[in-house]
């Protein structure tokens, strides 16, 4: 007895992270009867189609001879497949993996992403690349900090308090906007147009301060600011960006040239 | 000094919005150079080697360029892409797609639609299509010759070697071609030989899910056939994943197994045939050249959260299950970040390269471009210095060294008037009117925009219909061919969209409208298919199968709009207003200019939704409709552009010479008819003495001094 297609989502969320194909859904939800097949796959296709459109539900993925669908958050990614990898360079210690090796050893549907696992794990300082004439080899950073005795990187935490006082504050200097401007971008996905309002909120700096030193380095070339295109911005965004004369509309994102 | 400015007629700044990428014929030396080299690059990877590919080659991921803000060059960058690649990449520019069930559907028409114009627009050069088809089909019969000998023949290696010349230059004029095609064509008639042929296609990883021959013989077929002749109107229509007729079949000597493409197909199973056509031109690629996919105006897919998923299946799609293409996506940061992203599954997000971001012009860029403006108007030196007197544009650059290139052209385009009429007030920003007249007479001017597209189509239906008093808008559900509908309590319209001719396809859009008018209950029920004049005319006397369907179907009121070549213009020309106003193009917002949109077609809009119908079926609304079965088979579309003749021609160029810049309306004053506007734009588009500058009055056309 095939299922109803109210149960289509839950079976897909019931699946994990391992997915269902369609033709597993299609025999669970149509059944082996030829009879009114064609109307009903008809039906559950739209059904999909309409979960896919929602988010809720994610896919197809062509793995094999399937096609997988997943629930929203579930299945392979990037991130599943660079955690897998991150997973097997600790667990090999300080017998390097070869990128042949490691890939081989990276199985399933996570295997698709392994070429960007790769750079996301090292991009994460997760794992260290090294090369030995053509071939890459992989090194966990934690085997790395113990073989070598390393102190992890200190947290934000540990980073020292703030002066307390704004007349004791130094004056707002490019270096001092650039991690903070790393940080932001970082945390945007790497987009370099970063929200004036963004910055003054990480630097909690009073803004004039922050506008001074925005047009003093878009003159000198350091960086460039722009204005909003036609997406609504909140109103704190727009008060928080540089109007000068001459443009009837702020500023209110920087591109730092030489991070880019 | 300032007569200069006064007597021209266009302000050379006015045209700060690219169109369509083949449009752009300049750039300032060294500005965007990083991301157009970005972009080159990663072409350049896919045409290492020498032709033909021993193996498909794979993508890499969507390039993403985008821009910081608006007016920064992200179409204008894609034009340096066309001109830099030139004859190397079939380039393919992609509006937005507007249906999220057939969205390679979509793509699919729009690089068929690219492939049918020539790599230059000059009378006689041969289409893309063609090109694609000799190269692919040169090279196949240098392998098969290579491989598996022919016996007895001891030229082999000459015609290899000629094979091989012709498949990397299939535009080379050598009558010589024509009978090796022939003889190709000869051996695909031959099962067994076909087998052979096809066999080569496989040895070098071009695998078709099994149509390889079938892929063989369409190309063949379109190689040979003249320019609008029947087998490559066939060729055409499998390519587009459309059914054929059984002639067709004949015609073109396919299986019937071939004829994928079925009357009765649905939405799901019209995409997937789409999507597979397009794998195989791709793979086909291997042996001629990449395809370039540009993905611009991506502001518009935040209309429809489900528009953004399927982009997002798409670019992952693209990159996985399609070889021998670069795919570019062009978008304004913060639309990107804020509207498109949040809504894109993250595995699809991992598809995208790191941003490639386009950068601000400076003042030594901001120099030669506006003098590049000026003297392509005619003026010289003298004028050229007082526009630049007292410092002008050192003060537009203070104190920002680097702006967007469409703020510095609006602050030339106010330089101008200023010196063209001192003492005049500023003039106010242009109406909607006068925007959207702008952009009826650019579209007018580029008959690539005039073509039959569903999305357009679609999203005229889905938006415009929007201004209707408490109408509610969506996609019926299980229905195959009506995919939007307007409903009311009392009232129910219901539109379908299709290109296709076929008489099957037709007669189950009018079974699916009797079957909705059972469903109807109480409410009065309307239903619509837009055509426009680019497409075959239906339905066809003979169609007597699908006859009583047709009839029944309009006794339920269906009707089948022929839209006029002004009312395609407008509906495209809608889309591109609202387009630009999505993209910050122009001072108007997004909800505003589709309001006015609203305001515009709301007379067409209504008569749609109101149209009385009568006892027999017979309507008393009035648009343009089709009758049922029209009485002669003469109703056919115009079979290829038609362009002014020689003597017409020559007028022209003398009077354009003459004047420098001269209204279209006194050219046609001149050649003594107004009906000659068409035929005459055509001729602007492909002469590169020419040039057509849209206003929202009228059209200008320039005398271009070319090198």
């Amino acid at each position: 007895m095939a299922s109803k297609l109210d149960n289509l989502l839950p079976a897909i969320i019931n699946a994990n992270d391992a997915g269902l194909t369609f033709g597993s859904i299609r025999a669970k939800f149509i059944g082996k009867a030829r009879a009114k097949a064609e109307g009903r796959e008809a039906e559950l296709r739209e059904k999909l189609a309409g979960l896919v459109r929602e988010g809720t539900v994610w896919g197809p993925l062509k793995h094999g001879g399937g096609q997988y669908y997943f629930a929203a958050g579930r299945g392979p990614s990037i991130e599943t497949a660079s955690a897998v990898v991150v997973r097997l360079a600790l667990q090999s210690g300080a017998k390097l993996l070869s990128r042949a090796g490691l890939e081989k050893k990276v199985t399933g549907m996570n295997r698709r992403f392994f070429a960007d696992a790769i750079k996301h794990a090292v991009a994460g300082r997760a794992i260290v690349e090294l090369a030995c004439g053509k071939s890459k080899y992989y090194l966990h950073r934690d085997v790395a900090a113990e073989r070598f005795g390393f102190e992890t990187t200190p947290s934000p935490d540990a980073m020292p308090p703030p002066a307390l006082t704004r007349a004791t504050e130094p004056t707002l200097a490019f270096e001092d906007l650039l991690p903070v401007y790393r940080r932001v971008k970082a945390e945007q996905g790497g987009f370099s147009a970063v929200k004036i309002f963004d910055l003054m909120k990480a630097l909690k700096r009073p803004k004039e301060d922050l506008h001074r030193l925005l047009v003093e380095e878009a003159k000198a070339g350091r960086l460039t600011i722009h204005h909003t295109t036609s997406v609504d911005l909140p109103s704190e965004v727009i008060d928080a960006g540089i109007r000068l004369p001459g443009f009837a509309e702020p500023f209110v994102t920087v591109v730092v040239k030489s991070d880019q | 000094m300032t007569s200069s400015y006064a007597r021209l007629q266009v302000n050379p700044f006015d045209d700060d919005v690219v169109r369509e990428p083949r449009e752009v014929s300049f750039s300032v030396n060294g500005l965007n150079d990083a991301p157009l080299n970005d972009l080159v690059a990663e072409f350049d990877a896919l045409i290492a080697g020498e032709l033909p590919r021993n193996q498909p080659a794979r993508p890499a991921k969507a390039q993403l360029v985008v821009s910081p803000d608006r007016g920064y060059g992200k179409s204008h960058l894609l034009g340096r892409l066309f001109t830099k690649l030139g004859r190397r990449a079939t380039k393919v520019y992609l509006r937005p797609f507007q249906d999220p069930f057939k969205a390679w559907h979509s793509i699919l028409l729009l690089t068929i639609q690219e492939l049918e114009r020539p790599d230059e627009e000059k009378a006689g050069a041969p289409t893309q299509l063609e090109a694609l088809a000799v190269g692919t089909l040169a090279h196949v019969a240098a392998d098969f010759i290579a491989e598996d000998g022919i016996p007895d023949y001891p030229e082999a290696p000459a015609a290899v070697a000629f094979l091989r010349k012709v498949g990397v230059d299939p535009t080379l004029a050598d009558a010589h071609i024509r009978s090796w095609l022939e003889w190709l064509a000869k051996l695909l008639a031959s099962p067994s030989e076909a087998g052979r042929l096809a066999l080569r296609l496989r040895r070098r990883v071009v695998d078709l899910l099994g149509r390889e021959k079938a892929w063989l013989k369409v190309l063949a077929a379109y190689a040979l056939d003249e320019p609008y002749g029947e087998s490559r109107s066939a060729v055409v229509k499998w390519l587009r994943a459309e059914p054929l007729e059984p002639e067709e079949v004949a015609l073109l000597r396919l299986d019937a197994a071939d004829n994928e493409g079925r009357g009765d197909s649905s939405p799901q199973e019209i995409n997937d045939l789409s999507f597979r056509q397009l794998r195989g031109l791709c793979l086909l690629a291997s042996y001629y050249r990449p395809f370039v996919f540009c993905f611009d105006q991506t502001e518009f897919y935040a209309s429809d959260p489900a528009l953004i998923k399927i982009l997002g299946n798409c670019i992952d799609q693209l990159y996985v299950d399609l070889h021998n293409h670069l795919t570019v996506i062009t978008a304004n940061h913060e639309n990107w970040v804020t509207d498109i992203l949040p809504h894109m599954a993250k595995p699809q997000q991992q598809r995208l390269s790191y941003e490639i971001l386009l950068e601000g012009i400076r003042k030594d860029g901001a120099r030669e471009l506006v003098t590049e403006r000026l003297k392509e108007y005619g003026l010289g030196a003298n004028d050229i210095a007082k526009f630049f007197a007292d410092g002008w544009l050192e003060h537009v650059f203070d104190p920002i060294p680097e702006l967007g290139v469409r703020e510095l052209l609006m602050r030339a385009g106010e330089r101008f008037r200023t010196l063209a009429h001192p003492g005049k007030p500023p003039t106010p920003p242009p109406s909607l009117d006068d925007l959207f007249q702008l952009e009826i007479n650019g579209v007018r001017s580029k008959k690539a925009l005039m073509a039959y597209n569903q999305d357009s189509l679609m999203w005229f239906a889905k938006d415009i219909g929007q201004g209707l008093a408490g109408v509610s808008i969506g996609r019926p559900s299980n229905r195959r061919y009506f995919s939007l509908e307007w409903r009311w309590p009392d009232r129910w319209v219901c539109f379908a969209f299709e290109g296709g001719d076929h008489w099957r396809r037709w007669q189950s859009i009018a079974a699916e409208v009797s079957t909705m008018a059972r469903a109807r209950g109480e409410r009065a029920f309307l239903s619509y298919v837009f055509r426009t004049p680019d497409l075959k005319k239906v339905p066809r006397p003979a169609w007597l199968a699908a006859k009583p369907n047709l009839d029944a179907a309009h006794k339920h009121g269906f009707r089948i709009i022929e839209l006029t070549l002004e009312e395609v213009c407008e509906v495209h020309a809608a889309r591109e207003l609202y387009s630009n106003a999505l993209q910050g193009n122009i001072a108007y917002s997004g909800a505003e200019t589709l309001a006015w949109l609203q305001s515009r077609f709301a007379l067409f809009v209504k008569n749609l939704a109101s149209r009385q119908l009568t006892a027999e079926g017979k309507t008393t609304g009035s648009n343009k409709e089709a009758a049922a079965v029209p009485a002669n088979d003469a109703r056919k579309p115009s079979p290829h552009p038609i362009e002014l003749d020689t003597q017409k021609l020559s007028l022209v160029l003398a009077m354009v010479r003459q004047q420098r810049i001269v209204d279209i309306s006194a050219v046609l004053g001149r050649l003594g008819s107004e009906e000659l506007r068409d035929p005459l734009l055509r001729s602007v588009e492909a002469h590169p003495n020419l040039k057509a500058h849209p206003g929202p009055k009228t059209i200008f056309l320039q005398w271009r001094i070319t090198p």
